[in-house]
Protein backbone atom coordinates (compact mmCIF):
# COMPACT_ATOMS: atom_id res chain seq x y z
CA UNK A 1 0.00 0.00 0.00
CA UNK A 2 1.28 3.64 -1.04
CA UNK A 3 2.38 5.20 2.38
CA UNK A 4 2.18 8.65 0.51
CA UNK A 5 -1.89 8.09 0.55
CA UNK A 6 -2.30 6.44 3.73
CA UNK A 7 0.59 6.79 5.95
CA UNK A 8 -1.24 6.15 8.88
CA UNK A 9 -1.80 3.09 8.04
CA UNK A 10 1.93 1.31 8.13
CA UNK A 11 1.34 0.49 11.55
CA UNK A 12 -2.07 -1.46 10.93
CA UNK A 13 -0.48 -3.28 7.78
CA UNK A 14 2.10 -4.62 9.19
CA UNK A 15 -0.30 -6.38 11.80
CA UNK A 16 -2.65 -7.26 8.96
CA UNK A 17 0.10 -8.80 7.36
CA UNK A 18 0.82 -10.82 10.08
CA UNK A 19 -2.75 -11.96 10.55
CA UNK A 20 -2.65 -13.03 6.98
CA UNK A 21 0.69 -15.07 7.24
CA UNK A 22 -0.55 -16.81 9.90
CA UNK A 23 -4.09 -17.41 8.57
CA UNK A 24 -1.82 -18.70 5.56
CA UNK A 25 0.25 -20.99 7.90
CA UNK A 26 -2.80 -22.37 9.15
CA UNK A 27 -4.24 -23.15 6.01
CA UNK A 28 -1.57 -24.57 4.41
CA UNK A 29 -1.26 -27.43 7.74
CA UNK A 30 -4.57 -28.02 7.50
CA UNK A 31 -4.45 -28.26 3.35
CA UNK A 32 -1.30 -31.05 3.94
CA UNK A 33 -3.01 -32.55 6.57
CA UNK A 34 -5.97 -33.38 4.63
CA UNK A 35 -4.10 -34.43 1.75
CA UNK A 36 -2.13 -37.35 3.68
CA UNK A 37 -5.20 -38.28 5.07
CA UNK A 38 -6.95 -38.84 1.03
CA UNK A 39 -6.59 -42.66 0.42
CA UNK A 40 -4.34 -43.75 -1.99
CA UNK A 41 -6.48 -45.01 -4.53
CA UNK A 42 -8.49 -41.48 -4.99
CA UNK A 43 -7.54 -41.25 -8.93
CA UNK A 44 -8.56 -37.86 -9.34
CA UNK A 45 -9.01 -35.77 -5.96
CA UNK A 46 -7.72 -32.78 -7.01
CA UNK A 47 -8.91 -33.19 -10.62
CA UNK A 48 -12.19 -31.30 -10.14
CA UNK A 49 -11.85 -27.53 -8.39
CA UNK A 50 -13.79 -27.33 -5.49
CA UNK A 51 -16.94 -25.83 -6.82
CA UNK A 52 -17.44 -29.09 -8.37
CA UNK A 53 -16.76 -31.09 -5.28
CA UNK A 54 -19.31 -29.34 -3.61
CA UNK A 55 -21.60 -30.31 -5.81
CA UNK A 56 -21.30 -33.67 -6.13
CA UNK A 57 -19.35 -34.05 -8.89
CA UNK A 58 -16.22 -36.28 -9.87
CA UNK A 59 -14.58 -37.75 -12.75
CA UNK A 60 -17.34 -41.00 -12.65
CA UNK A 61 -20.26 -38.27 -13.14
CA UNK A 62 -22.62 -37.63 -16.21
CA UNK A 63 -21.14 -34.99 -18.05
CA UNK A 64 -23.96 -33.11 -19.68
CA UNK A 65 -24.22 -35.38 -23.32
CA UNK A 66 -26.99 -33.99 -25.75
CA UNK A 67 -27.94 -31.17 -23.73
CA UNK A 68 -28.81 -28.24 -25.03
CA UNK A 69 -27.97 -25.07 -22.65
CA UNK A 70 -28.07 -21.68 -23.41
CA UNK A 71 -25.77 -19.10 -21.70
CA UNK A 72 -27.72 -15.41 -22.54
CA UNK A 73 -24.78 -12.99 -21.15
CA UNK A 74 -21.58 -11.32 -23.06
CA UNK A 75 -20.96 -13.76 -25.24
CA UNK A 76 -18.16 -15.98 -25.10
CA UNK A 77 -14.04 -16.07 -26.31
CA UNK A 78 -14.57 -18.35 -29.59
CA UNK A 79 -10.68 -18.13 -29.64
CA UNK A 80 -10.72 -19.86 -26.16
CA UNK A 81 -8.75 -22.74 -26.35
CA UNK A 82 -10.81 -25.11 -23.72
CA UNK A 83 -13.76 -24.19 -26.23
CA UNK A 84 -11.65 -24.45 -29.38
CA UNK A 85 -14.03 -27.26 -32.20
CA UNK A 86 -16.51 -27.51 -29.26
CA UNK A 87 -18.97 -23.88 -30.41
CA UNK A 88 -20.87 -24.72 -33.44
CA UNK A 89 -21.48 -21.15 -35.25
CA UNK A 90 -25.41 -21.60 -36.12
CA UNK A 91 -25.87 -22.00 -31.93
CA UNK A 92 -24.31 -18.44 -31.27
CA UNK A 93 -25.61 -15.31 -31.99
CA UNK A 94 -25.81 -11.49 -30.74
CA UNK A 95 -28.69 -9.36 -29.77
CA UNK A 96 -27.19 -6.26 -28.86
CA UNK A 97 -27.80 -3.21 -30.95
CA UNK A 98 -24.78 -2.72 -33.85
CA UNK A 99 -22.69 -5.84 -32.53
CA UNK A 100 -22.41 -8.81 -34.92
CA UNK A 101 -20.10 -11.29 -33.11
CA UNK A 102 -20.71 -13.22 -29.85
CA UNK A 103 -17.36 -12.63 -29.21
CA UNK A 104 -16.84 -11.75 -25.40
CA UNK A 105 -15.44 -8.07 -24.69
CA UNK A 106 -16.37 -8.45 -21.27
CA UNK A 107 -15.28 -11.86 -19.91
CA UNK A 108 -18.50 -12.48 -17.67
CA UNK A 109 -20.02 -14.37 -20.63
CA UNK A 110 -17.08 -16.27 -21.11
CA UNK A 111 -16.44 -17.29 -17.57
CA UNK A 112 -20.51 -18.73 -17.28
CA UNK A 113 -20.03 -20.86 -20.00
CA UNK A 114 -16.79 -21.70 -18.74
CA UNK A 115 -18.44 -23.09 -15.52
CA UNK A 116 -21.58 -24.70 -17.75
CA UNK A 117 -19.59 -26.36 -20.21
CA UNK A 118 -15.84 -25.86 -19.56
CA UNK A 119 -13.78 -28.97 -20.80
CA UNK A 120 -12.98 -32.31 -18.42
CA UNK A 121 -9.22 -31.19 -19.08
CA UNK A 122 -8.57 -27.25 -18.58
CA UNK A 123 -5.36 -26.28 -20.74
CA UNK A 124 -4.24 -25.39 -17.44
CA UNK A 125 -5.56 -26.18 -13.81
CA UNK A 126 -8.33 -28.12 -12.42
CA UNK A 127 -11.50 -28.93 -13.80
CA UNK A 128 -14.17 -26.28 -13.43
CA UNK A 129 -16.99 -26.88 -16.36
CA UNK A 130 -19.98 -28.64 -14.73
CA UNK A 131 -21.15 -30.40 -17.60
CA UNK A 132 -18.41 -30.65 -20.11
CA UNK A 133 -20.23 -32.60 -22.65
CA UNK A 134 -23.57 -29.99 -22.91
CA UNK A 135 -24.21 -28.32 -26.09
CA UNK A 136 -23.70 -24.40 -25.46
CA UNK A 137 -26.14 -22.16 -27.33
CA UNK A 138 -24.55 -18.40 -26.96
CA UNK A 139 -26.68 -15.78 -27.08
CA UNK A 140 -24.93 -12.37 -26.56
CA UNK A 141 -27.54 -10.08 -24.91
CA UNK A 142 -25.49 -7.75 -23.15
CA UNK A 143 -22.58 -5.52 -24.36
CA UNK A 144 -19.12 -5.89 -23.76
CA UNK A 145 -19.59 -2.92 -20.71
CA UNK A 146 -21.88 -5.72 -19.41
CA UNK A 147 -25.09 -4.23 -19.56
CA UNK A 148 -28.66 -5.00 -21.80
CA UNK A 149 -32.06 -4.56 -22.27
CA UNK A 150 -35.13 -6.59 -21.55
CA UNK A 151 -35.68 -6.24 -25.58
CA UNK A 152 -32.67 -8.34 -26.23
CA UNK A 153 -33.02 -10.85 -23.62
CA UNK A 154 -36.71 -11.69 -24.90
CA UNK A 155 -35.48 -11.57 -28.37
CA UNK A 156 -32.37 -14.30 -27.54
CA UNK A 157 -34.73 -16.28 -25.06
CA UNK A 158 -36.95 -16.60 -28.34
CA UNK A 159 -34.25 -17.20 -30.33
CA UNK A 160 -32.79 -20.00 -27.61
CA UNK A 161 -36.21 -21.73 -27.32
CA UNK A 162 -36.23 -22.18 -31.40
CA UNK A 163 -32.50 -24.06 -30.77
CA UNK A 164 -34.01 -26.45 -28.68
CA UNK A 165 -32.13 -25.09 -25.67
CA UNK A 166 -33.23 -27.69 -22.64
CA UNK A 167 -31.78 -24.99 -19.90
CA UNK A 168 -30.97 -21.13 -20.05
CA UNK A 169 -28.32 -19.62 -17.75
CA UNK A 170 -29.21 -16.03 -17.21
CA UNK A 171 -26.34 -14.43 -15.04
CA UNK A 172 -27.94 -11.02 -15.43
CA UNK A 173 -30.72 -8.98 -13.75
CA UNK A 174 -31.22 -5.50 -11.54
CA UNK A 175 -32.03 -4.64 -8.51
CA UNK A 176 -35.30 -4.73 -7.29
CA UNK A 177 -37.05 -3.19 -3.96
CA UNK A 178 -38.49 -4.58 -1.35
CA UNK A 179 -42.07 -5.55 -2.09
CA UNK A 180 -42.18 -4.46 -5.88
CA UNK A 181 -43.62 -6.68 -8.79
CA UNK A 182 -41.36 -9.43 -10.14
CA UNK A 183 -40.94 -9.04 -13.86
CA UNK A 184 -44.59 -9.69 -15.60
CA UNK A 185 -42.41 -10.35 -18.98
CA UNK A 186 -40.35 -12.88 -17.81
CA UNK A 187 -43.24 -14.51 -15.83
CA UNK A 188 -45.17 -14.43 -19.28
CA UNK A 189 -42.16 -16.06 -21.50
CA UNK A 190 -41.32 -18.91 -18.85
CA UNK A 191 -45.29 -19.68 -18.99
CA UNK A 192 -45.68 -19.51 -23.03
CA UNK A 193 -42.77 -21.78 -23.31
CA UNK A 194 -44.39 -23.87 -20.60
CA UNK A 195 -47.91 -23.93 -22.76
CA UNK A 196 -46.17 -24.75 -25.92
CA UNK A 197 -44.39 -27.88 -24.73
CA UNK A 198 -40.97 -26.14 -25.09
CA UNK A 199 -39.12 -27.58 -21.91
CA UNK A 200 -36.50 -24.82 -20.76
CA UNK A 201 -35.83 -24.03 -17.75
CA UNK A 202 -34.65 -20.78 -16.61
CA UNK A 203 -31.44 -20.27 -14.29
CA UNK A 204 -31.00 -16.90 -12.97
CA UNK A 205 -29.15 -15.06 -10.65
CA UNK A 206 -30.45 -13.79 -7.24
CA UNK A 207 -28.38 -10.91 -7.56
CA UNK A 208 -25.63 -9.27 -5.92
CA UNK A 209 -26.70 -6.04 -3.58
CA UNK A 210 -26.37 -7.59 -0.29
CA UNK A 211 -23.77 -6.59 2.14
CA UNK A 212 -24.33 -8.90 4.77
CA UNK A 213 -21.31 -7.98 6.93
CA UNK A 214 -22.98 -4.95 6.98
CA UNK A 215 -26.63 -6.43 8.33
CA UNK A 216 -27.86 -5.59 4.56
CA UNK A 217 -29.68 -8.06 2.79
CA UNK A 218 -31.35 -6.92 -0.46
CA UNK A 219 -34.00 -8.60 -2.18
CA UNK A 220 -34.17 -11.14 -4.89
CA UNK A 221 -33.50 -9.09 -8.07
CA UNK A 222 -35.50 -9.29 -11.58
CA UNK A 223 -35.68 -11.53 -13.25
CA UNK A 224 -34.98 -13.93 -10.67
CA UNK A 225 -38.06 -12.53 -8.41
CA UNK A 226 -40.45 -14.32 -11.12
CA UNK A 227 -42.10 -17.63 -9.78
CA UNK A 228 -41.31 -19.82 -13.07
CA UNK A 229 -37.57 -18.76 -12.97
CA UNK A 230 -35.31 -20.39 -10.90
CA UNK A 231 -33.17 -17.82 -8.32
CA UNK A 232 -29.94 -18.79 -7.26
CA UNK A 233 -27.92 -17.59 -4.70
CA UNK A 234 -24.18 -17.74 -3.92
CA UNK A 235 -22.06 -19.00 -1.12
CA UNK A 236 -18.48 -19.60 -0.85
CA UNK A 237 -16.01 -22.65 -0.59
CA UNK A 238 -16.87 -22.96 3.57
CA UNK A 239 -20.42 -23.18 2.36
CA UNK A 240 -21.06 -19.88 3.93
CA UNK A 241 -23.61 -17.20 1.88
CA UNK A 242 -21.79 -14.90 0.41
CA UNK A 243 -21.80 -11.34 1.58
CA UNK A 244 -23.58 -9.54 -1.50
CA UNK A 245 -25.98 -12.16 -2.16
CA UNK A 246 -29.50 -11.34 -2.15
CA UNK A 247 -32.22 -12.61 0.40
CA UNK A 248 -35.56 -13.73 0.83
CA UNK A 249 -36.90 -10.90 2.48
CA UNK A 250 -39.87 -10.47 0.55
CA UNK A 251 -42.86 -13.16 -0.04
CA UNK A 252 -42.29 -11.72 -3.72
CA UNK A 253 -38.60 -12.99 -4.73
CA UNK A 254 -38.20 -16.15 -3.48
CA UNK A 255 -34.97 -17.93 -3.44
CA UNK A 256 -34.63 -21.57 -4.83
CA UNK A 257 -31.38 -22.89 -4.33
CA UNK A 258 -27.62 -21.76 -3.94
CA UNK A 259 -24.57 -22.58 -5.34
CA UNK A 260 -20.72 -21.68 -5.50
CA UNK A 261 -20.26 -18.59 -6.13
CA UNK A 262 -17.39 -16.98 -4.31
CA UNK A 263 -13.75 -16.74 -5.72
CA UNK A 264 -15.25 -19.35 -8.88
CA UNK A 265 -12.36 -19.69 -11.16
CA UNK A 266 -13.21 -20.48 -15.17
CA UNK A 267 -12.45 -19.24 -18.48
CA UNK A 268 -12.33 -15.93 -19.47
CA UNK A 269 -10.83 -14.33 -22.48
CA UNK A 270 -7.22 -15.50 -22.75
CA UNK A 271 -6.95 -17.44 -20.27
CA UNK A 272 -8.34 -18.14 -16.45
CA UNK A 273 -9.64 -15.84 -13.96
CA UNK A 274 -11.76 -15.82 -10.17
CA UNK A 275 -14.98 -14.36 -10.65
CA UNK A 276 -17.55 -14.08 -7.74
CA UNK A 277 -21.38 -13.09 -7.70
CA UNK A 278 -24.30 -15.18 -8.14
CA UNK A 279 -24.05 -15.00 -11.66
CA UNK A 280 -21.09 -17.77 -11.10
CA UNK A 281 -23.60 -19.57 -8.49
CA UNK A 282 -26.37 -19.70 -11.78
CA UNK A 283 -24.03 -21.62 -14.08
CA UNK A 284 -23.12 -23.83 -11.74
CA UNK A 285 -26.54 -24.89 -10.90
CA UNK A 286 -27.25 -24.97 -14.94
CA UNK A 287 -24.71 -27.15 -15.67
CA UNK A 288 -25.92 -29.53 -12.49
CA UNK A 289 -30.00 -29.94 -14.29
CA UNK A 290 -27.77 -30.77 -17.51
CA UNK A 291 -26.29 -33.54 -15.81
CA UNK A 292 -29.77 -34.78 -14.45
CA UNK A 293 -31.02 -34.27 -17.87
CA UNK A 294 -28.73 -36.45 -19.26
CA UNK A 295 -29.54 -39.24 -16.61
CA UNK A 296 -33.13 -38.72 -17.07
CA UNK A 297 -33.90 -36.60 -20.71
CA UNK A 298 -37.60 -36.92 -20.22
CA UNK A 299 -38.01 -35.00 -17.16
CA UNK A 300 -39.87 -31.13 -17.78
CA UNK A 301 -38.45 -28.29 -16.54
CA UNK A 302 -40.86 -28.51 -13.78
CA UNK A 303 -39.72 -32.14 -12.96
CA UNK A 304 -36.51 -31.26 -13.47
CA UNK A 305 -36.82 -28.19 -10.60
CA UNK A 306 -38.24 -30.93 -8.35
CA UNK A 307 -35.03 -32.81 -8.91
CA UNK A 308 -32.53 -30.56 -7.96
CA UNK A 309 -34.58 -28.88 -4.76
CA UNK A 310 -35.24 -32.69 -3.36
CA UNK A 311 -31.31 -32.66 -4.30
CA UNK A 312 -30.47 -30.04 -2.18
CA UNK A 313 -28.17 -30.10 0.74
CA UNK A 314 -29.96 -27.89 3.70
CA UNK A 315 -27.18 -25.21 4.36
CA UNK A 316 -29.31 -23.14 6.89
CA UNK A 317 -32.36 -20.47 7.09
CA UNK A 318 -34.18 -20.58 3.74
CA UNK A 319 -33.86 -16.66 3.00
CA UNK A 320 -30.19 -16.62 2.76
CA UNK A 321 -29.78 -20.40 0.86
CA UNK A 322 -33.15 -21.11 -0.72
CA UNK A 323 -33.89 -24.72 -0.20
CA UNK A 324 -29.72 -25.40 -0.26
CA UNK A 325 -27.13 -26.68 -2.05
CA UNK A 326 -27.62 -28.98 -4.82
CA UNK A 327 -25.69 -32.09 -4.88
CA UNK A 328 -25.27 -34.64 -7.73
CA UNK A 329 -26.96 -37.84 -7.00
CA UNK B 1 -16.67 20.75 -2.40
CA UNK B 2 -17.58 20.95 -6.37
CA UNK B 3 -21.52 21.10 -7.04
CA UNK B 4 -22.07 19.19 -10.43
CA UNK B 5 -24.98 18.73 -12.42
CA UNK B 6 -23.83 16.50 -14.29
CA UNK B 7 -26.94 15.96 -17.58
CA UNK B 8 -26.59 20.42 -17.47
CA UNK B 9 -22.60 19.70 -17.49
CA UNK B 10 -23.08 17.20 -20.43
CA UNK B 11 -24.47 19.78 -22.74
CA UNK B 12 -20.86 20.77 -23.63
CA UNK B 13 -22.46 24.05 -22.68
CA UNK B 14 -20.59 24.83 -19.03
CA UNK B 15 -17.16 24.41 -18.49
CA UNK B 16 -15.38 21.97 -16.47
CA UNK B 17 -16.29 22.28 -12.54
CA UNK B 18 -13.06 20.68 -11.68
CA UNK B 19 -10.03 22.70 -11.09
CA UNK B 20 -7.33 22.15 -13.64
CA UNK B 21 -4.40 23.64 -11.27
CA UNK B 22 -3.20 20.87 -10.38
CA UNK B 23 -2.89 19.66 -14.01
CA UNK B 24 -6.01 18.05 -13.64
CA UNK B 25 -8.22 17.91 -16.27
CA UNK B 26 -11.53 15.53 -16.03
CA UNK B 27 -12.79 12.56 -18.39
CA UNK B 28 -16.26 11.67 -16.90
CA UNK B 29 -17.45 8.03 -18.28
CA UNK B 30 -21.06 7.08 -16.85
CA UNK B 31 -22.99 3.70 -17.50
CA UNK B 32 -25.46 5.55 -19.84
CA UNK B 33 -22.69 7.23 -21.80
CA UNK B 34 -22.04 10.73 -20.91
CA UNK B 35 -18.05 11.23 -21.83
CA UNK B 36 -16.72 14.43 -21.27
CA UNK B 37 -13.23 15.31 -22.14
CA UNK B 38 -13.10 19.32 -21.36
CA UNK B 39 -9.31 19.35 -21.34
CA UNK B 40 -6.18 16.99 -20.94
CA UNK B 41 -6.76 13.74 -19.14
CA UNK B 42 -5.91 12.98 -16.30
CA UNK B 43 -8.93 11.79 -14.00
CA UNK B 44 -11.44 8.78 -15.14
CA UNK B 45 -14.54 9.19 -12.90
CA UNK B 46 -17.58 6.84 -13.29
CA UNK B 47 -20.71 8.56 -12.07
CA UNK B 48 -21.98 6.22 -9.86
CA UNK B 49 -25.66 4.05 -9.75
CA UNK B 50 -28.98 5.14 -7.72
CA UNK B 51 -29.04 5.62 -4.29
CA UNK B 52 -27.30 3.58 -2.19
CA UNK B 53 -25.38 1.61 -4.78
CA UNK B 54 -23.91 -1.48 -3.08
CA UNK B 55 -20.30 -2.12 -3.10
CA UNK B 56 -20.42 -4.37 -5.69
CA UNK B 57 -21.18 -1.92 -8.10
CA UNK B 58 -18.46 0.31 -7.33
CA UNK B 59 -15.81 -2.41 -7.70
CA UNK B 60 -17.38 -2.77 -11.05
CA UNK B 61 -17.10 0.73 -11.75
CA UNK B 62 -13.85 0.88 -10.78
CA UNK B 63 -12.99 -1.92 -12.98
CA UNK B 64 -14.32 0.09 -15.76
CA UNK B 65 -11.83 2.52 -14.39
CA UNK B 66 -9.23 0.35 -14.22
CA UNK B 67 -9.49 -0.95 -18.09
CA UNK B 68 -9.67 3.09 -18.74
CA UNK B 69 -6.27 3.88 -16.51
CA UNK B 70 -4.41 0.75 -18.72
CA UNK B 71 -4.40 2.64 -21.77
CA UNK B 72 -3.19 6.03 -19.99
CA UNK B 73 -0.55 6.37 -17.40
CA UNK B 74 -0.97 3.91 -14.41
CA UNK B 75 0.37 6.54 -12.03
CA UNK B 76 -1.64 8.91 -12.85
CA UNK B 77 -4.29 6.64 -11.77
CA UNK B 78 -7.55 7.56 -9.59
CA UNK B 79 -8.52 6.03 -6.99
CA UNK B 80 -12.26 6.95 -5.53
CA UNK B 81 -14.39 6.05 -2.62
CA UNK B 82 -18.08 6.85 -2.90
CA UNK B 83 -19.80 7.40 0.82
CA UNK B 84 -23.32 6.52 1.06
CA UNK B 85 -26.04 8.30 -0.98
CA UNK B 86 -29.00 10.45 -0.22
CA UNK B 87 -32.29 9.81 -2.43
CA UNK B 88 -33.65 12.78 -3.49
CA UNK B 89 -37.19 13.88 -3.21
CA UNK B 90 -38.09 13.03 -7.16
CA UNK B 91 -38.09 9.07 -7.39
CA UNK B 92 -35.93 9.58 -9.80
CA UNK B 93 -33.03 11.48 -8.94
CA UNK B 94 -29.97 10.59 -6.79
CA UNK B 95 -27.23 12.11 -5.13
CA UNK B 96 -24.06 10.59 -5.05
CA UNK B 97 -20.87 11.72 -3.51
CA UNK B 98 -17.99 10.72 -4.31
CA UNK B 99 -14.19 11.21 -3.01
CA UNK B 100 -11.37 11.21 -5.39
CA UNK B 101 -8.04 10.90 -4.53
CA UNK B 102 -5.03 10.94 -6.66
CA UNK B 103 -3.12 7.76 -6.52
CA UNK B 104 0.40 9.82 -6.94
CA UNK B 105 2.82 10.41 -4.99
CA UNK B 106 3.14 13.94 -5.99
CA UNK B 107 -0.32 13.96 -4.73
CA UNK B 108 -0.20 15.76 -1.27
CA UNK B 109 -1.99 13.71 1.22
CA UNK B 110 -4.27 16.71 2.03
CA UNK B 111 -4.90 17.25 -1.15
CA UNK B 112 -8.33 15.72 -2.41
CA UNK B 113 -10.92 16.80 -4.95
CA UNK B 114 -14.63 16.21 -3.45
CA UNK B 115 -17.12 16.32 -5.54
CA UNK B 116 -21.20 16.15 -5.20
CA UNK B 117 -22.70 14.77 -8.59
CA UNK B 118 -26.21 15.43 -9.02
CA UNK B 119 -27.40 13.22 -11.59
CA UNK B 120 -31.05 12.31 -12.43
CA UNK B 121 -31.69 7.87 -12.63
CA UNK B 122 -29.88 6.44 -15.40
CA UNK B 123 -31.88 3.17 -14.66
CA UNK B 124 -35.45 1.89 -15.93
CA UNK B 125 -36.48 5.49 -16.68
CA UNK B 126 -37.83 5.14 -20.63
CA UNK B 127 -37.95 9.12 -20.87
CA UNK B 128 -34.73 9.89 -19.69
CA UNK B 129 -33.11 10.91 -22.58
CA UNK B 130 -29.36 9.49 -20.49
CA UNK B 131 -31.65 6.37 -20.01
CA UNK B 132 -31.32 4.54 -23.37
CA UNK B 133 -28.91 3.66 -25.47
CA UNK B 134 -30.25 4.57 -28.94
CA UNK B 135 -31.75 2.16 -31.11
CA UNK B 136 -33.42 0.92 -27.81
CA UNK B 137 -37.42 0.68 -27.14
CA UNK B 138 -38.49 2.45 -24.31
CA UNK B 139 -41.28 0.37 -23.29
CA UNK B 140 -42.43 -3.85 -23.46
CA UNK B 141 -46.34 -4.03 -24.49
CA UNK B 142 -47.70 -7.33 -22.83
CA UNK B 143 -50.71 -8.78 -23.14
CA UNK B 144 -51.92 -11.27 -21.30
CA UNK B 145 -54.80 -12.06 -23.02
CA UNK B 146 -54.74 -14.37 -25.64
CA UNK B 147 -57.40 -13.22 -27.08
CA UNK B 148 -55.89 -9.95 -27.66
CA UNK B 149 -52.63 -10.34 -29.91
CA UNK B 150 -50.26 -7.57 -28.64
CA UNK B 151 -49.65 -7.33 -32.41
CA UNK B 152 -53.21 -6.01 -32.98
CA UNK B 153 -53.44 -3.87 -30.28
CA UNK B 154 -50.43 -2.23 -31.34
CA UNK B 155 -52.01 -2.12 -34.82
CA UNK B 156 -54.83 -0.32 -33.64
CA UNK B 157 -53.37 2.05 -30.91
CA UNK B 158 -49.81 2.89 -32.33
CA UNK B 159 -49.31 5.00 -35.28
CA UNK B 160 -46.58 3.55 -38.03
CA UNK B 161 -46.48 0.66 -36.25
CA UNK B 162 -48.64 -1.49 -38.55
CA UNK B 163 -47.14 0.30 -41.50
CA UNK B 164 -43.57 -0.51 -42.38
CA UNK B 165 -43.23 -4.32 -42.00
CA UNK B 166 -39.69 -5.05 -42.37
CA UNK B 167 -39.34 -8.80 -41.98
CA UNK B 168 -39.81 -11.89 -40.28
CA UNK B 169 -37.09 -12.26 -38.53
CA UNK B 170 -35.24 -14.46 -35.90
CA UNK B 171 -37.70 -17.10 -35.28
CA UNK B 172 -41.37 -16.11 -34.22
CA UNK B 173 -40.37 -12.53 -33.94
CA UNK B 174 -41.67 -9.99 -36.11
CA UNK B 175 -39.76 -6.48 -36.67
CA UNK B 176 -41.35 -3.43 -38.09
CA UNK B 177 -39.21 -0.56 -39.46
CA UNK B 178 -38.64 2.22 -37.16
CA UNK B 179 -41.66 5.12 -37.32
CA UNK B 180 -39.02 7.48 -37.55
CA UNK B 181 -35.57 8.73 -38.34
CA UNK B 182 -33.34 7.85 -35.05
CA UNK B 183 -36.37 6.02 -33.38
CA UNK B 184 -35.70 2.02 -32.50
CA UNK B 185 -37.38 -0.81 -34.22
CA UNK B 186 -40.19 -2.62 -32.74
CA UNK B 187 -39.92 -5.91 -32.20
CA UNK B 188 -42.93 -8.03 -31.74
CA UNK B 189 -42.55 -11.42 -30.22
CA UNK B 190 -45.67 -13.26 -31.04
CA UNK B 191 -45.62 -16.31 -29.24
CA UNK B 192 -44.73 -14.31 -26.22
CA UNK B 193 -47.41 -11.74 -26.86
CA UNK B 194 -44.87 -9.32 -25.88
CA UNK B 195 -43.32 -6.30 -28.02
CA UNK B 196 -41.06 -3.90 -27.48
CA UNK B 197 -42.04 -0.37 -28.70
CA UNK B 198 -40.65 2.92 -28.73
CA UNK B 199 -43.34 5.43 -26.75
CA UNK B 200 -44.18 8.36 -25.77
CA UNK B 201 -46.37 8.84 -22.58
CA UNK B 202 -49.11 9.87 -24.57
CA UNK B 203 -49.06 6.11 -26.45
CA UNK B 204 -48.11 4.50 -23.35
CA UNK B 205 -51.15 5.93 -21.82
CA UNK B 206 -53.09 5.16 -24.23
CA UNK B 207 -52.05 1.54 -25.01
CA UNK B 208 -52.93 0.86 -21.00
CA UNK B 209 -55.92 1.82 -21.89
CA UNK B 210 -56.46 -1.35 -23.65
CA UNK B 211 -56.18 -3.28 -21.02
CA UNK B 212 -52.18 -4.32 -21.77
CA UNK B 213 -49.65 -4.08 -19.26
CA UNK B 214 -46.76 -1.77 -20.28
CA UNK B 215 -43.55 -1.70 -18.80
CA UNK B 216 -40.51 0.33 -19.13
CA UNK B 217 -37.79 -1.87 -21.08
CA UNK B 218 -35.29 -2.20 -18.45
CA UNK B 219 -31.83 -2.50 -18.11
CA UNK B 220 -29.84 -5.62 -16.85
CA UNK B 221 -27.11 -5.90 -16.18
CA UNK B 222 -23.87 -9.05 -15.31
CA UNK B 223 -23.93 -10.15 -11.61
CA UNK B 224 -20.48 -11.11 -11.30
CA UNK B 225 -17.30 -9.54 -11.21
CA UNK B 226 -13.54 -10.24 -11.16
CA UNK B 227 -12.61 -11.44 -7.91
CA UNK B 228 -10.25 -9.72 -5.85
CA UNK B 229 -7.56 -12.84 -6.27
CA UNK B 230 -4.72 -12.47 -8.92
CA UNK B 231 -5.11 -15.45 -11.82
CA UNK B 232 -4.17 -18.32 -11.34
CA UNK B 233 -2.75 -19.10 -8.43
CA UNK B 234 -0.78 -22.31 -7.12
CA UNK B 235 -3.19 -22.48 -4.18
CA UNK B 236 -6.31 -22.56 -6.74
CA UNK B 237 -5.39 -26.48 -7.39
CA UNK B 238 -4.73 -27.28 -3.15
CA UNK B 239 -8.44 -25.99 -3.17
CA UNK B 240 -7.71 -22.40 -1.67
CA UNK B 241 -8.80 -20.53 -4.58
CA UNK B 242 -8.02 -16.92 -3.10
CA UNK B 243 -4.88 -17.12 -0.71
CA UNK B 244 -3.36 -13.72 -0.77
CA UNK B 245 0.19 -15.49 -0.33
CA UNK B 246 1.34 -13.07 -3.85
CA UNK B 247 1.16 -10.40 -1.51
CA UNK B 248 -1.36 -8.68 -2.72
CA UNK B 249 -1.47 -5.82 -0.31
CA UNK B 250 1.78 -5.01 -1.56
CA UNK B 251 1.06 -4.88 -5.25
CA UNK B 252 0.79 -1.05 -6.47
CA UNK B 253 -2.19 -1.41 -8.33
CA UNK B 254 -4.56 -3.65 -6.53
CA UNK B 255 -7.97 -1.77 -6.57
CA UNK B 256 -9.04 -3.32 -3.77
CA UNK B 257 -6.87 -2.39 -1.01
CA UNK B 258 -8.54 0.08 1.51
CA UNK B 259 -7.57 3.52 0.71
CA UNK B 260 -10.24 5.66 1.88
CA UNK B 261 -10.26 3.46 5.77
CA UNK B 262 -11.63 6.80 7.46
CA UNK B 263 -15.20 7.04 7.55
CA UNK B 264 -17.76 9.80 8.51
CA UNK B 265 -20.24 8.84 12.14
CA UNK B 266 -22.74 5.77 11.15
CA UNK B 267 -20.82 5.31 7.36
CA UNK B 268 -19.35 2.31 6.52
CA UNK B 269 -15.90 2.54 5.49
CA UNK B 270 -16.05 1.58 1.67
CA UNK B 271 -12.86 -0.22 0.40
Amino acid sequence: VSHEIFPASAELLSYAKGQRDALLALIERIESRRRRRAPASAPDAEAEGWPLRMLGINSQSPKGAGVKVAVLDTGIDLTHLDFAGRINPANCQSFVEGVASVQDGHGHGTHCCGVVAGPITPQVGPRFGVAPRAELIVGKVLSDAGEGFDSDIVRAIAWAAAQGAQIVSMSLGSARESQTAYSIAYEQIAGKLALDGRRCLFVTAAGNESQRSLGMIAPVGNPAACPSLLAVAAVDQWQRVADFSCGEVDPIGTLDLCAPGVAIRSTVPGGYDFMSGTSMATPHVAGLAALYLEQDPHLTPAELWRVLVRSARNLGRRRDFGFGLPVLS
Amino acid sequence: LIQVDVPAWNNGKTPSPFPASNGAEVIVVSSCGWSMSPNKVHFDIVVPSPPDTPKTDLDKQFEVLKNLAELKQPSQFLRFAARGSRQCEHALEYSTRIQFRRHHPKWPEHQRLEVTLNAHSTMNTPNNPHARRAHVPSHLIISLDDKQPVIEVLKSRVTGVAAKAKAEAVGEVRTFAARAPGQPETHVYERFNIAAVDLDEREADQLRASNVLVVPNERREVQGWKHTAPPMRVADHEGFPCAPAAKIADQEDFPYAPRFPESEPGEPSVR
